[in-house]
């Protein structure tokens, strides 16, 4: 399962959503999201260089034999956030109105 | 499993499942469509037990929005009981 970058990510996840329930596609996407901690090296390579641990946002996707993931930063998280909703609501107009 | 008919049931559920166990509880959103209908999934599980929400109406999209911020920000959070200085360590010079 390749590890994206965020921006990666996302064309990647539009792409599985709109091919969802095409012919010859399968008729499903899952996204996964879940926390993740990770180790950061702050102040590489100087005296004070240390170790901390950052909670972070795993997110997947899967669509039949694809799948897909990244990890989000706090720092990215706005941006992704904001990113990720515009993506999800374009591609699940497919939903009733009544 | 417990299948909710009203979102800010299954919101408020999922909140306190999340609180319980950070690192276990994952979110999942299934979209599925067939013949050109779609529908929306979200299931939030701790391995123990699952809850889900089920629809298939454009006005529930709102829901989807707020559920997916609320995952996006609580993952981001420190779990409970790990404080700042535990978490970090100084890395043995070489």
């Amino acid at each position: 399962m390749p590890r994206l970058s965020n921006d990666e990510f996302l064309a990647e996840m539009g792409k599985l959503l709109r091919k969802a329930g095409e012919k010859d596609n399968p008729s499903s996407v899952s996204l996964t999201m879940k926390h993740v901690v990770e180790e950061v090296v702050q102040n590489k390579g100087k005296k004070n260089e240390n170790v901390v641990e950052e909670a972070r946002c795993l997110i997947r996707a899967r669509s039949g034999k694809c799948k897909i993931s990244t990890v989000v930063r706090p720092r990215n998280r706005v941006q992704f956030s904001i990113a990720y909703s515009t993506i999800l609501k374009s591609n699940l107009k497919s939903l009733s109105s009544h | 499993m417990i299948v909710y008919d009203k979102f800010n049931e299954f919101y408020e559920a999922a909140e306190d499942m999340y609180h319980a166990a950070p690192s276990s509880t994952r979110y999942v959103l299934k979209h599925t469509k067939k013949d050109g209908e779609g529908a929306v999934e979200l299931k939030v599980t701790d391995n123990v037990s699952v809850i889900k929400f089920r629809s298939s109406l454009t006005a529930h999209l709102k829901h989807v929005d707020r559920i997916n911020t609320l995952f996006i920000s609580l993952a981001m959070e420190k779990p409970e009981g790990v404080d700042a200085a535990s978490s970090s360590r100084r890395r043995r010079k070489a």
